[in-house]
């Protein structure tokens, strides 16, 4: 929106991987920041590594030895001369070690203090601001320390109940759970999981909704006092909590529930001294057309394009301008919520196959382009896509006047994605965003699985 | 350019404010070891012994093009888990890797492992993970019998097909 204003900073430490690097280096880019990327033994072919001013080995294939570990990361920055570090999303994003070791290192960190990212990104202490602030909290508990505490709450909430990683988000160590008789494997399961991805294997205990809308809230703040929202999100396309698609804005939820969302997740934002980007979860209750905050992501979203494309914010730019110690580059009156966006996340995995992730070499990858298409991705002809990490390989994210519109336009270039060597979601995707449900809006959060999925795998044309 | 002194006493400053026991670099052709552990002993101040040619390594920043690749590494705190068992002397039936991915011992880090040398397992018992991109899925045991080895590390990577662990149908 305006000229380059992250003018504190000089150079940026991506400590992240995959088409999220490559997004921050090129917001970095736009804001004439030089750049270093933090790369595993695994990723030192990668597009971040090629593309950055500089990279760094900091350590093997394991994320825990390399991308989870916070003195690495901070030696990176420092051996490097970086000013400032970016966590993307995962693995150390949402850890309040990492801005608590930046600060002490004298670097900029990309995102909240450690102390806000404490008071809204740890889901307990979240909820409880919320309930204060007099927002709609769904029913659930505080961290639970062991299977048999989150049996207790289960037995006061009713099953079925939702198994959540404390630390983070992405559906990693999630798990719903029917009868106290799962409860045990789903335990080991979700906290193995959730240990794995964040270092973290705390859970907790929510109500599980049927038939309701995952919506999310996009809010910036800086520290003259701005704090604006850029609309919601709907990511009610999930399978396993994998989000599939995401869309702004909102299908289905009358525009008094939107706006009621938006205040809300201002006025939380707002609460606590926040700079940076965040998102405010809710699910809205299709039944009773109610909803309820569920958690605070203290860093960038996957699918904050979404947001871009219908606003015309560069997040990710405004990011890096805050951590300058700039203010927004805009006023909520500058915000118009007009048209339809969606994108569709293209991974890894075999659909046909029970989604089974494929790692291996691309031997063949063009993007879709055009007006109004946007393709955020890692990938190049020849990559070797490493076992590793997530299976994540594109987002492809498009505009049109209305959803219709959008929805025709995602066709088109989900058609014109050209890739050879590992199986893609691409084609499912397209199915999924085909059927009548689908383009008539009446999904739930479980819809893929419960209605989609069974007739998709029973089909020819999968 | 290579290793300068500052860039010695940068790195030097970063170890001491670290947890880490030791520390290798390698940046072009210079190579930097340091150590809190001098000849083994964990009291001794920190051994630093650096290698490299006199002569200027080339930078590690590239001009443009394909970036020039530093290498910041501890080495493991631990030497990788010993193969248990010999290959050579068990008998069994190998239950191999279904994808490509990493193999785990145990549910998660510090538990105990699934299975171990000697351990009966029925058909269906759960004898490892293997993670890939972040799924785990469990190696399930296709027959019963007794492991008699274990033929790759905890936390390797594998590939489809390796042969991971070896059960003897007969005890």
């Amino acid at each position: 929106m305006t000229a380059a204003a992250a003018g504190g900073l000089r150079r940026v430490l991506v400590a992240n991987r995959g088409e999220i690097a490559v997004r921050i280096l090129r917001a970095c880019y736009d804001e004439g920041l030089e750049t270093v990327v933090a790369v595993s033994d695994a990723d030192r072919s990668s597009l971040a590594a090629q593309l950055a001013d500089r990279a760094v080995v900091i350590g093997p294939a394991a994320p825990a030895d390399s991308y989870l570990d916070v003195d690495r990361i901070l030696a990176a920055a420092v051996l490097t001369g970086c000013d400032a570090v970016h966590p993307g999303y995962g693995f150390l994003s949402e850890r309040p070690e990492l801005p608590a070791a930046c600060e002490k290192a004298g670097l900029v960190f990309v995102g909240p203090s450690a102390d806000a990212m404490r008071s809204v990104g740890d889901k307990g202490s979240a909820r409880a601001l919320a309930r204060e602030l007099g927002i709609p909290v769904g029913a659930g508990t505080d961290v639970v320390g062991t299977e048999r505490q989150a049996a207790e709450a289960a037995g006061q909430l009713g099953f079925p109940i939702l198994l959540k990683a404390a630390a983070g988000g992405g559906g990693r160590g999630m798990r719903r759970v029917d009868s106290a008789d799962a409860l045990p494997a789903a335990w080991a399961a979700a906290t193995g999981e959730a240990d794995a991805a964040f270092g973290d294997g705390r859970l907790f205990v929510e109500r599980f909704v049927r038939r309701a809308r995952h919506v999310e809230v996009q809010v910036l703040a800086d520290s003259h006092g701005h704090v604006v929202h850029l609309g919601e999100r709907d990511c009610t396309l999930q399978r396993r909590y994998q989000k599939l698609v995401e869309e702004a804005p909102a299908v289905d939820v009358p525009p008094d529930v939107r706006a009621a969302m938006h205040r809300a997740a201002v006025r939380l934002i707002g609460a606590v001294d926040y700079s940076g980007a965040a998102t405010c979860e809710f699910l809205v209750d299709l039944e009773r057309g109610t909803f309820a905050f569920l958690e605070v992501n203290a860093r960038l979203q996957v699918e904050h394009p979404v947001t871009e494309m219908l606003t015309g914010v560069d997040i990710v730019r405004e990011q890096l301008r805050v951590a300058a110690g700039a203010p927004l580059s805009f006023r909520q009156e500058d915000i118009a919520l007009s048209g339809h966006a969606v994108e569709v996340r293209v991974n890894a995995e075999s659909p046909g196959d029970g989604f089974r992730p494929s790692p291996g070499r691309l031997a063949a990858w063009a993007a879709p382009v055009g007006s109004d298409v946007r393709v955020d991705t890692a990938c190049y002809p020849g990559w070797e896509i490493p076992p590793y990490y997530d299976s994540l390989l594109a987002k492809v994210i498009v505009r049109g006047a209305h959803r219709a519109a959008a929805l025709a336009r995602m066709d088109h270039a989900l058609g014109h994605l050209v890739v050879d060597g590992v199986p893609t979601t691409a084609p499912f995707a397209r199915s999924l965003l085909a059927h009548p449900d689908v383009t008539a809006g009446r999904t739930h959060t479980t819809w893929v699985e419960d209605v989609f999925l069974p007739g998709w795998e029973s089909s020819d044309v999968r | 350019m290579g290793l300068t002194p500052a860039d010695i006493g940068a790195l030097l400053e970063q170890f001491e404010a670290s947890s880490w026991q030791e520390m290798t670099i390698d940046i072009g052709e210079d190579h930097l070891h340091v150590s809190r552990r001098a000849n083994g002993s964990s009291a001794a101040p920190a051994a630093v012994e650096t290698s490299g040619p006199a002569a200027p390594a080339p930078s590690p920043v590239a001009a443009n093009g394909e970036a020039a690749v530093a290498t910041v590494a501890p080495p493991p705190p631990t030497a990788p888990e010993a193969v248990a068992a010999s290959t050579v002397a068990a008998a069994g039936v190998a239950v191999e890797a279904p994808s490509v991915g990493l193999f785990w011992r145990s549910p998660a880090p510090g538990a105990p492992p699934f299975v171990d040398v000697g351990s009966p397992v029925e058909t269906g018992d759960t004898l490892a993970i293997i993670e890939v991109m972040k799924l785990m899925s469990p190696l399930k045991a296709g027959l019963s019998g007794v492991v008699t080895a274990i033929l790759v590390a905890n936390g390797a990577t594998v590939a489809r097909g390796e042969p991971l662990v070896l059960i003897d149908p007969e005890r």
